[in-house]
């Protein structure tokens, strides 16, 4: 119907709440333009407001290219929120970019590439990590500054993400990144007062899983490094350890020693450990991965049958030694020891 | 007990899905102003060429015509949207768009679909625009929804750029939980 009573005119701007993201196609298919295709949620999970134009030209394609018609600004009201301290003649927005990485310590080291990337886009990042993790970032030249969240200890429970995420907002962040894929950091990272969930989770985090297929495949410095768009392998983990800890391993390290990379017990970790590892070009299924994780605890020790039955006490740990074989160990506060 | 909260559950289910009060007319009911404060923008009319017509379109369905200053606050401030030469508004009634009309200095026009059920108010689209507005319209869309029974409709106005007539429509299509197909509410009938 509007699209019959549109056909009279040579320049029509058809915009509102289209309660679907699919209708453009009708436009399109009628020989409109649709500029806001592509524009992030508009409602808590869909992009549902749209612009179509007909007879206008697209910014950059002729027409008037130094004063382009800017793309259609959609927005649901409900999430619009008033910004505070930001008025009009009020100071900018911060332009620093935050990272939240609060995982594991192995998962801040791969997030260093990601920091890397950022920093080189938009200058120094701040980032929020864990206590433990924190030391390790200080020193690294892409980061600004370390935030401690101390998400099991000082700051654990909603108080503690909340006075977080009050910090945060604060600090008026203009981008937010969430390498860890949790709600709580979802929650912390409402950096802006309009920035979640379609900022944060809608362009951040949903990227991770609708990625390319290098995005979703890759090893995880990769798949976090195309939230920055950049190609896998373009940063690699660094690290900056201080003079006072490369004494204190100088003082540790004793002539030669081996080396053993920790996996994790959680099967997606484990299984993209071995997915990943050099010479192991087929994919591995997790499935797979667990059944013949049961079957050879059952085969190799008698502790392993325990646990494979339901028993045992303390936590298991994978540790990789190589490609093609892995070794568990117990780690129930014993030296580990192979099976 | 059971029975007492099935009848609760009941209450409220019927409650919520209460028919609304539809307008089916095309002519009305209708709403529209002028700018009530001509600023400068407004009477220094954007350069516009016959081949390059330079406007910036905002949509903004402004939940339930609810906080009204906070969406004016928005238009106002929030980078680009003050720069905004049409803005289309769903979900509206008259007074609220007759503010956020003012409060931007532009032209306005507003047509409801319904009295919404909850509210107990106007519930339809409007068109602002800097530039005149010559002509309007009520699209009265096909396909009533299916739970609440609400006509949807766009309200369509001819806005005069320069010279330059630009037609646009402020729609409001049905929702997910409408079964019969919303692309009936803009194709060719």
């Amino acid at each position: 119907m509007i699209l019959a009573d549109a056909a009279a005119y040579p320049l029509v701007i058809v915009a509102g709440d289209m309660n679907s993201h699919g209708i453009g196609k009708e436009f399109v298919a009628n020989g409109f333009v649709w500029p806001t295709e592509h524009n992030g949620f508009t409602t808590a999970f869909f992009n549902w407001d749209h612009v179509f134009l007909k007879g206008f030209h697209r910014p950059g394609e002729g027409g008037a290219p130094d004063q382009p018609i800017h793309r259609g600004r959609t927005r649901h009201a409900r999430h619009e929120r008033p910004r505070p301290r930001l008025g009009r003649g009020s100071a900018p927005l911060s332009s620093a970019t935050l990272v939240i990485q609060t995982a594991f310590l192995g998962d801040v080291v791969l997030t260093t590439p990601l920091l890397s990337a950022l920093a080189a886009d938009h200058g120094p990042v701040d980032v929020v990590t864990t206590p433990l993790a924190a030391p390790l970032l200080e020193t690294h030249p892409a980061v600004r500054k370390v935030i401690a969240y101390d998400k099991r200890g000082s700051d654990r429970g909603w108080r503690g993400l909340r006075k977080l995420a009050q910090r945060l907002r604060a600090e008026q962040y203009q981008r937010a990144y969430l390498p860890h894929r949790s709600l709580r950091t979802c929650g912390a990272g409402e950096t802006r007062p309009d920035s979640f969930p379609d900022r944060v989770f809608g362009r951040v985090v949903l990227p991770l899983y609708r990625g390319s297929p290098q995005a979703r495949l890759g090893h995880e410095s990769d798949r976090l490094l195309a939230l920055a768009n950049e190609p896998p392998g373009a940063y690699r983990p660094q690290l900056r350890p201080t003079a006072a800890d490369e004494q204190a391993a100088a003082a540790l390290i004793d002539g030669a020693f081996v080396a053993l990379a920790p996996g994790s017990i959680w099967a997606v970790s484990a299984g993209r450990t071995i997915r990943n590892s050099p010479g192991n070009s087929r994919i591995m299924p997790l499935w797979l991965w667990w059944v013949g994780r049961t079957m050879s605890v059952w085969e190799k020790s008698s502790e392993g049958r325990r646990r494979a039955a339901g028993g045992g006490k303390g936590r298991q740990c994978l540790w990789e030694a190589d490609a093609a074989t892995i070794c568990r160990v117990d780690w129930t506060g014993q030296p580990p020891r192979h099976e | 007990m059971t029975r007492l909260i099935s009848l609760l559950l009941l209450a409220f289910l019927t409650a919520s899905c209460r028919a609304v009060l539809n307008y089916p007319s095309a002519l009305g009911p209708r709403y529209a102003g002028a700018p009530v404060d001509v600023g400068a923008r407004h009477v220094v009319p954007l350069p516009v060429r016959a081949d390059g017509h330079l406007l910036r379109v905002v949509t903004y369905n402004v939940q339930w015509g609810k906080h009204i200053d906070r969406a004016i606050n928005v238009l106002k401030t929030r980078v680009p949207l003050p720069d905004a030469d049409i803005v289309v508004l769903q979900e509206m009634d008259a007074d609220g768009t007759r503010r956020i009309a003012d409060a931007l200095g532009m032209s306005w026009v507003y047509y409801p679909a319904a009295v919404h059920p909850k509210l107990g108010h106007d519930f339809g689209n409007a068109v602002l625009s800097r530039w005149p507005i010559v002509e309007d319209e009520k699209l009265v869309l096909p396909h009533i929804g299916g739970l609440r029974h609400a006509q949807r409709i766009a309200t369509a106005a001819t806005v005069l750029v320069g010279t330059v007539k630009v037609r646009v429509y402020s729609a409001h299509l049905g929702t997910p939980s409408d079964i019969r197909p919303r692309s009936g509410a803009i194709r060719p009938t």
